[in-house]
């Protein structure tokens, strides 16, 4: 019986050797998949033998880490060295701009409460709206950690101006909740820099306010 | 008996796993230094950048504002701060020089110990070791529960890698209970022991951990790490039964299901137990085959049917194991291809586009092209997305010179001499930028060739043994049942 099982079996293998040998020549023969090696390494994959000394594959952890850290450095440097001529030259742009003492800049700053969802302000300067911009979570996330948002910049005519804020958020009762502010400041004798805060300082409910920094 | 490839336990990966120091990755994230109080606009406005992740923008804007002295009240703060945005940016050595003058001075005793701290963390996934530790020893109070634990693994993984195995223990015993920084710091504890040679203690360590309940898939992935670990551990040491308790404790569809399947099937073998071996590996060779532990199976499948003398079917997945390698292998080609020529740093970038380095790519962005199932586990080494960051620094430097370049000509108050020198200066960094570029393009192919080649080494070898396996059995047959007959 067993006899007949392994006579069976033998026969079965027979059969496939032809095949499988015959599959594993040609697999042998395509270089191209099994033997190409990967561009730039600059050697082939050998079946048997690994790539060549001057391979990258052969590199080292530690000689990989010190070309990193050589890199890293070399891209500081320059880096550095391209934000030193561009805060250069951006203050010569500025100056040509918005000429110091007539500049306006507009910061909004932001008091973290967890009652009140910002949605946007609204500027209006000499009842004109100048800048109207709607908050996302990442800029109120900014915020909250104490940045400033720049707002609005601008080059303004010497002479007293108005300036007119409206702030649009939301509150637990009430998902349309407005604060407006206005301020006059005069322009033409130094940078003017405002800074429109955001608090809940009056009995809980958000408010905008004004600071002029001088 | 037909000697086929052995299927042992191979000592190279549990050293592997316990040379493997973890810190979570989200450790790896941004540079968040409380900067209490501040009021100065102008360093509130660059804050909002760099918060953005437009670091470059936030550091010139914050330049030019100090240069022309904006700055009021406190500007030893505003330096600070600065040293801060260039932290954030990755940019560690002017960070530590600005520390160094000024965290000395007056400050609030959080303000300087989070700023030593974040130089710290950074200087250490830069391999700065040293740097890093005389950092940490520069913080003088406890950094509150969402730092102190994080500064205690990074002081400990440092030590270890410094082989100050008895320092690294001290230091990890520290790390508070309550949070998910308690179990990364037991994990590191137990590797510790291990290399210490106090392996029952270890164990008992680990076992805190591979036992511990879980909320969340992060702490689930450390859970089967330790069984992981454990598993191959008792293997390595003969105790198969116990393997065997380890493996069966992770999660089935987990990250590190397909070491699990493996080292049960493995358990098995080694009581001679081959039936039950072909159950796991019967299961983890419908997976993946660009898996590691999958094309493992493919060859243990074959072996445990060789050893229960089933030599057909033996030779039949043997077949089905050469067939995988080879597609693999012609996979593993034309993603060399796709890496060569700049193409795969654009393609990264291009998955990544605008100003923010900030951010981090996702495997869904990178698994759409040929190399990214290879190159997926590089994305995840800070080294390979540091240098990829590195390079998408310079290309916004470089997008920064070209506007400044076009520039030039329209500022009306530069005199023709100092427009001269700008130019100048402009189209000598250029130059050195492209240069600099191009050898980070060069460190970047180099690590993915490095991965691809030792992918293919692998499948290459195992090939070649498949082959000689079913060479074997041929001889073998022809031996016996040609007699026979």
């Amino acid at each position: 019986m067993n006899n007949k099982i392994y006579v069976y079996l033998f026969i079965v293998i027979l059969t496939q050797v032809s095949v499988i040998s015959g599959q594993c020549w040609a697999q042998g023969a395509q270089s191209g998949a099994l033997q190409g090696s990967v561009p730039a390494v600059g050697t082939s994959v050998n079946t048997t033998a690994g790539t060549s000394a001057a391979s990258p594959a052969n590199k080292s952890a530690s000689e990989s880490l010190s070309a990193f850290r050589s890199l890293d450095q070399e891209t500081e440097l320059l880096v550095k060295e391209v934000m030193d001529l561009s805060s250069d030259l951006a203050i010569i742009q500025e100056e040509e701009d918005n000429p110091a003492n007539h500049q306006l800049l507009v910061l909004v700053t932001f008091d973290p409460t967890k009652l009140f969802a910002l949605d946007y302000i609204q500027l209006e300067v000499d009842n004109e709206i100048v800048a109207a911009y709607q908050y996302s979570e990442n800029d109120l996330q900014a915020l909250k950690r104490g940045a400033g948002h720049r707002l609005y910049v601008a080059n303004m005519p010497a002479g007293m101006h108005e300036l007119f804020a409206t702030m649009v958020g939301r509150i637990p009762r009430d998902p349309d909740y407005k604060s407006e502010v206005a301020y006059k400041f005069v322009s033409g004798v130094s940078r003017t820099v405002l800074e429109l805060n955001v608090s809940s300082k009056a009995k809980g409910f958000p408010i905008l306010a004004i600071k002029e920094w001088n | 008996m037909v000697r086929c490839v052995t299927v042992t336990v191979s000592r190279k990966f549990i050293l592997g796993l316990i040379s493997a120091l973890l810190l979570p990755m989200h450790a790896h994230g941004e540079v968040f230094i409380n900067w209490q109080g501040l009021q100065d606009p102008f360093v509130r406005d660059a804050l909002f950048d760099s918060y953005q992740g437009k670091h470059f923008n936030a550091i010139t804007r914050l330049q030019s504002a100090q240069k022309t002295g904006l700055i009021k009240g406190n500007p030893e703060r505003a330096s600070l701060v600065l040293g801060g945005l260039y932290l954030a940016y990755g940019f560690h050595q002017e960070a530590a020089n600005i520390f160094e003058a000024f965290l000395a001075t007056d400050q609030p005793p959080e303000v300087r110990d989070e700023a030593w701290f974040y130089l710290a963390k950074t200087q250490y996934h830069r391999g700065h070791y040293e740097k890093a530790l005389q950092a940490l020893y520069k913080i003088r109070g406890n950094l509150g529960i969402s730092l102190q634990p994080e500064r205690y693994l990074i002081e400990a993984i440092i030590y270890m890698k410094q082989d100050r195995l008895d320092d690294a223990v001290k230091v990890l015993n520290k790390v508070d209970q309550r949070t998910n920084w308690w179990a990364y710091g037991r994990y590191n504890l137990a590797i510790a022991l291990f290399r210490l040679g106090k392996r029952q203690e270890a164990e008992t360590v680990l076992n805190q951990v591979g036992s511990m309940s879980v909320a969340d898939k992060e702490m689930q992935d450390l859970k089967d790490k330790a069984n992981l670990m454990q598993g191959f551990a008792s293997l390595e040491s003969g105790e198969s039964e116990k393997a065997k308790s380890y493996f069966k404790r992770l999660k089935l569809d987990g990250m590190h299901s397909n070491q699990g399947l493996l080292g049960l099937g493995r358990a098995y073998s080694a009581n001679n137990e081959h039936e039950k071996s072909l159950v796991p590996w019967l299961e983890l060779i419908d997976r993946n085959p660009s898996d590691s532990a999958v094309q493992d199976a493919l060859m243990a499948v074959p072996y445990a049917l060789g050893q229960m003398e089933a030599y057909k079917q033996s030779l039949e997945y043997y077949e089905k194991a050469m067939r995988l390698f080879q597609e693999e292998i012609k996979k593993i080609n034309t993603a060399a291809e796709a890496v060569g020529g700049g193409k795969l740093v654009e393609g990264l970038i291009r998955a990544q586009s605008g100003e923010s380095v900030s951010g981090l790519w996702t495997e869904k962005m990178v698994l759409n092209t040929p190399e990214g199932q290879y190159l997926w586990p590089l994305l995840t080494q800070y080294e390979f997305r540091e240098t990829l960051f590195n390079y998408q620094r310079l290309r916004v430097s470089l997008g920064k010179l070209e506007g400044w370049s076009a520039l030039l000509n329209t500022l009306q108050s530069l005199s023709d001499k100092r427009r001269a020198t700008y130019e100048t200066r402009i189209t000598q960094l250029q130059s050195q930028i492209l240069l600099a570029s191009e050898k980070l393009n060069h460190h970047l192919e180099s690590l993915a060739y490095d991965e691809l080649e030792r992918r293919k080494q692998r499948l290459v070898q195992y090939f070649n043994e498949a082959r000689f396996s079913v060479a074997q059995i041929y001889d073998y047959a022809a031996k016996r049942w040609g007699q026979t007959q």
